[in-house]
């Protein structure tokens, strides 16, 4: 059915491009709102203090200031959290406060300057308490606990097979101590939203990746009823898992259901600094064991991530660094002891590819070191290893068909032998390396299903409702795509309602590279049931048989003519049924045991290898990624340039992990001092895919938003390793620590 | 941000006495500095003069002695691709298109590059291999300065609240070879962890070379010049690579930051050299 009018795998220009390339489309920050009030928040001047007194009074004092809410004013309860057994984080500080850059106190006021002003007139009056500003001090004895239950956020074990044996027989034994550094998300559009109230209802309208999450928390806070809140999802200039988190949303809707007027809210860029989740830093001691072949025998690893004042996604980013640490290879027993530690810092939270991205750079340099001690070549070494259809991951999940990491290593190696060999120049030498990932699809070990409805329009046309929140990735498109391919018709014959909590149902977060795989599923089951539904009905007005009938996308065709959508939805509302196609998809899991962390966590897997040509100046130390070649296995891909788009813009993402970005905690403040890449530090990135299809997924695809960052680091470190001869363990691998490896080089 | 009054003078004289009708004036340029200072609220100026339309700020001129006047409102972007400049200061051209990223080329100024006096200013190493002159004028008319008279210490110049910037004068050198090195944390729009600019012919026995961003003014380094004067080939190139280390450090000092710079002081201006001179067989 719907192949003979492609749209899967075929290109053509995505429907929001011309709008976003002309400025039409709208962001939350471009409607105008008549007579909304402008909102400030003060925030903790102090990294860990109680909180002993707030005066408002020169606030509230201020002309031009509405009302200033505390803590006091948050009608429901004051936490919230994405992850339920860690809803831990106050909108408005209650009594003490955790990070510096924590919102205290807000102001509505008449202009934003006045809310400002007002907001910098709030005085706090703190106790200060001792920080701690890493794992290792959160948890030494005496450190002030963040959190009543302590500073451990939380602690997962995974164990199979028997990892002592396995490392006393081995031939081979390599061991690091790997860290990887806080990074920001860098979205160009900062959070943003805004509020009304519409009959009783609390409208939020929000730039965000997860509006159904958004709806149910602002629901918890503000002590309301489902039905008192709606969550439009605004266009989204970027999410990258920092706006998975709750920001602005609620402060709009605490300021507009207490004044009952309109307000906006949107983030400074140093606001956003300072007060949205970073990427977790990692601290991973890794120790590998192979045989005198280079089979690898076992792996143990202890992952200790900063997770800052709040647990966020802290949970899921842990458990999913464990589940992923061994990489794509087939390691029979394994230990892994993973920890998320409050410290007070901003908290961290998800970032596109939920810790993979810090083992990544783990595994990757133990593989190196491995063929290093072998004498082997690093590509057959993994592809040795890489994982095959039937293999065991190390959560002792049985993998499908869809498994295409040797593919992509042997692509690897084929543009590694055109390369040829590195060669050096006057200015500095050259080296090339490899990096080679898996990624679960969809959420850890639970269940995280997405919904879709199909429905006729008034137009006799049909239309899409889904909940997905489209943040620039495209799933919009990828949606529709699947959408139109399994009815017969083109993405421009289809209407689309998206992610609006009054209008669609959950599709769950766009996070995790769920969404053309969970979402997709569940937009092409409401497809088929919308087809079913029609021509059923069609059946029955017509009294042909339904094996005689077709449904031509607009209509359904029989022997004696055709039925036009329109007359079949008139016939089944006369039997008082709607033509409706509903769609439902659950990725099929098993929950980790508690103990040896054994399950399945995901239903498929994404694979992919890249490859790196750098050059090292010798004077200078300065890296340049001179090429980048990607391959991923993604299953399908439903729209060609979006996937190569996720890759190429990932890789660049990549560069910057490995080579510049860290989050300084105590000075940067804007994008003055914290780099990211520009287009002149990132290669022409040559992005490939292979489509090892899933059979569980919507026209085979899987995931790519994840993948397309994780394996760019580690092929990054390893090609300046081939370089210099030395390995740098420590990201980003910036001026400094390169040329002491430079230096480490001279020396020998 | 605060509404303030914009004032654009089309005279020197007209521009002085714009500033000095009122306190807190400040002069504008390219704003690329000054916006930033004000966004953050560390200068809050009462009004902006805007300078850039003056005529003696704007345009290079070719002296009666063969020095250059490069005027002090001529963005980085009409330095890097001004034929005149191309051909007698290419170092200057290609520091001035080092500067920040092309947006912002577009609109800085040398003059603003100058006047800030930034320890980390991307074209100070240049102008203090040309030994350049700063004019200015004001309330008492034009002035003079030498570059060691013009910097005083990091962000601190010689040039006083009314006066003006008007003019670089880059006295006339042999024809030489050039490089400039610029070290940053990427490729654009990042401050100099370093640059060095080196300028020599040895058939002429002439050298000259000058770093930025680790020193707190902006000067020629006469010890490494002096190392070439034994020759101008690798070893010499060494040699001055290693006394202009030697020279940033009795300044500077040890710090945090210099465990990198240090060392790459010493190999940067010796990559410069072999750079500027072609010559072969690095390590």
């Amino acid at each position: 059915m719907g192949t003979f009018n492609k749209v899967v795998g075929v290109d053509g220009v995505r429907r929001d491009t011309v709008d976003k390339l002309t400025g039409k489309e709208r962001f939350s920050g471009d409607y105008k709102i008549p007579g909304a009030l402008a909102l400030a928040i003060a925030r903790s001047s102090e990294a860990h203090a109680l909180i002993k007194n707030i005066d408002l009074t020169k606030a509230k004092a201020l002309p031009g200031v509405v009302r200033v809410f505390t803590a006091e004013d948050v009608p429901g309860e004051n936490s919230y959290g994405i992850i339920p057994i860690t809803k831990d984080q106050p909108m408005l500080a209650a009594g003490k406060v955790r990070f510096k850059g924590e919102a205290v106190a807000l102001v509505a006021a008449e202009s934003l300057e006045v809310a400002r002003e007002a907001a910098a007139l709030i005085e706090v009056e703190y106790e200060p308490l001792k920080a701690s500003f890493t794992p290792e001090e959160a948890l030494a004895d005496g450190a002030e606990a963040i959190h009543d239950k302590g500073n451990l956020c939380f602690e997962h074990d995974s164990l199979m097979g028997d990892p002592d044996k396995a490392f006393a027989e081995a031939a081979v034994i390599v061991e690091d101590t790997y860290t990887t550094s806080a990074i920001e998300h860098s979205y160009m559009e900062p959070e943003s939203g805004f509020a009304v109230m519409e009959d009783g209802v609390v409208v939020v309208t929000v730039s965000t990746q997860n509006p159904h999450y958004d709806h149910a928390d602002l629901c918890r806070l503000l002590g309301l009823e489902e039905d008192k809140v709606r969550v439009k999802q605004a266009t989204t200039g970027g999410g990258f898992g920092g706006k998975l988190d709750l920001s602005v949303h609620s402060y709009v809707a605490l300021a507009t259901l207490l004044t009952g007027r309109p307000s906006r809210l949107a983030y400074t860029r140093e606001e956003s600094f300072a007060a949205s989740a970073k990427r977790h830093s990692f601290t991973i001691k890794y120790r590998t064991a192979a045989d005198a072949e280079g089979n690898l025998l076992a792996v143990d690893a202890e992952l200790v991530a900063d997770t800052g004042a709040y647990a966020s996604y802290g949970v899921a980013v842990a458990m999913r660094a464990a589940v992923h640490a061994a990489g794509p290879y087939m390691v029979p027993n394994s230990r892994v002891y993973s920890r998320a530690v409050y410290t007070n810092h901003v908290f961290s939270g998800a970032m596109r590819g939920f810790g993979v991205p810090q083992v990544a750079l783990a595994h990757e340099s133990q593989m190196e070191k491995i063929a290093a001690k072998l004498g082997m070549d690093p590509i057959e070494l993994r592809l040795k290893n890489a994982l095959k259809p039937g293999d065991k991951t190390i959560t002792g999940q049985v993998l499908g068909d869809s498994v295409g990491i040797r593919e992509c290593l042997e692509k690897i190696k084929a543009v590694r032998d055109e390369w040829g060999a590195a060669k050096g120049d006057d200015d500095g030498v050259r080296g090339i390396g490899v990096g080679a990932m898996l990624y679960g699809i969809g959420n850890t070990g639970v269940s995280n299903p997405s919904t879709a409805q199909i429905r006729v329009n008034k137009e006799g046309g049909v239309t899409l409702y889904t909940g997905c929140a489209d943040i620039g990735q495209g799933s919009d498109h990828v949606l529709l795509g699947i959408c139109a391919e399994t009815l017969g018709l083109a993405r421009e014959d289809i209407a689309l309602v998206r992610a609006d909590t009054m209008l669609t149902t959950n599709a769950g977060a766009t996070s995790a590279s769920r969404q053309t795989y969970i979402s997709g599923n569940a937009v092409k089951a409401a497809a088929e049931m919308f087809i079913a539904k029609a021509v059923e009905a069609a059946a029955k007005v017509s009294g042909s048989a339904a094996s005689e009938l077709c449904f031509t996308g607009t209509a359904v065709k029989g022997p004696d003519g055709e039925l036009s959508l329109l007359e079949i939805a008139e016939s089944l509302r006369a039997e008082g049924r709607e033509l409706e196609g509903e769609g439902y998809f659950d990725p099929e899991t098993v929950p980790l045991d508690h103990h040896t962390g054994q399950g399945k966590p995901y239903s498929t897997y994404g694979f992919a290898a890249q490859l790196t040509l750098v050059h090292v100046d010798k004077a200078t130390a300065e890296v340049r990624v001179e090429k980048l070649f990607a391959v991923h296995d993604i299953g399908k891909a439903i729209y060609p340039q979006g996937v190569i788009g996720q890759i190429s813009g990932g890789s660049a993402m990549g560069v910057g992990l490995a080579l510049m970005e860290e989050f300084d905690h105590t000075s940067d403040k804007n994008f003055d001092t914290y780099l990211i890449p520009t287009v002149l530090d990132v290669p022409d990135v040559e992005a490939s895919f292979i489509e090892h299809a899933e059979p569980t997924g919507p026209y085979g695809a899987k995931g790519v938003g994840e993948p397309a960052l994780i394996p760019t680091a580690p092929a990054i470190v390893n090609a300046i390793a081939d370089a210099v001869g030395v390995r740098i363990t420590s990201l980003p691998a910036n001026l400094e620590r390169v040329h002491s490896a430079l230096q480490l080089m001279g020396g020998k | 941000m605060a509404d303030r009054e914009y004032l654009r003078p089309s005279t020197l004289v007209e521009a002085v006495e714009l500033m000095a009708a009122a306190p807190g004036r400040r002069i504008v340029a390219g704003g690329t500095d000054l916006m930033v200072y004000i966004r953050e609220g560390k200068e809050r100026p009462s009004a902006l003069v805007d300078v850039t339309g003056i005529p003696e700020l704007n345009g290079v001129r070719k002296l009666d002695d063969g020095a250059l006047a490069v005027g002090a409102a001529m963005t980085h972007s009409m330095i890097g691709s001004d034929p005149v400049i191309q051909a007698v200061a290419p170092l200057l051209s290609d520091a001035s298109s080092s500067v920040g990223a092309v947006q912002i080329r577009n609109l800085a100024t040398i003059g603003g590059n100058v006047v800030n006096g930034a320890v980390a200013a991307d074209t100070l190493s240049a102008l203090a291999a040309f030994d350049a002159a700063f004019i200015t004028y004001g309330a008492e008319g034009e002035k003079r300065y030498t570059i060691d008279e013009f910097f005083l210490s990091p962000g601190k110049t010689a040039v006083g609240a009314g006066e003006i910037l008007t003019k670089i004068i880059l006295p006339p050198q042999p024809k030489a070879a050039h490089a400039f090195i610029k070290v940053a944390r990427r490729r654009a729009a990042a401050i100099s962890r370093l640059a060095v600019s080196v300028m020599a012919n040895p058939s002429e026995g002439y050298a000259r070379i000058a770093v930025g961003a680790v020193l707190p003014k902006p000067g020629r380094i006469t010890m490494a010049e002096e190392a070439l004067m034994n020759g101008f080939d690798l070893s010499a190139a060494k040699a001055a690579g290693d006394a202009a280390k030697a020279h940033v450090l009795s300044i500077s000092g040890e710090r945090p930051s210099m465990v990198y710079k240090l060392p790459v002081v010493s190999s940067a201006v010796e990559k410069a050299i072999i750079k500027a001179l072609s010559l072969k067989g690095v390590k």
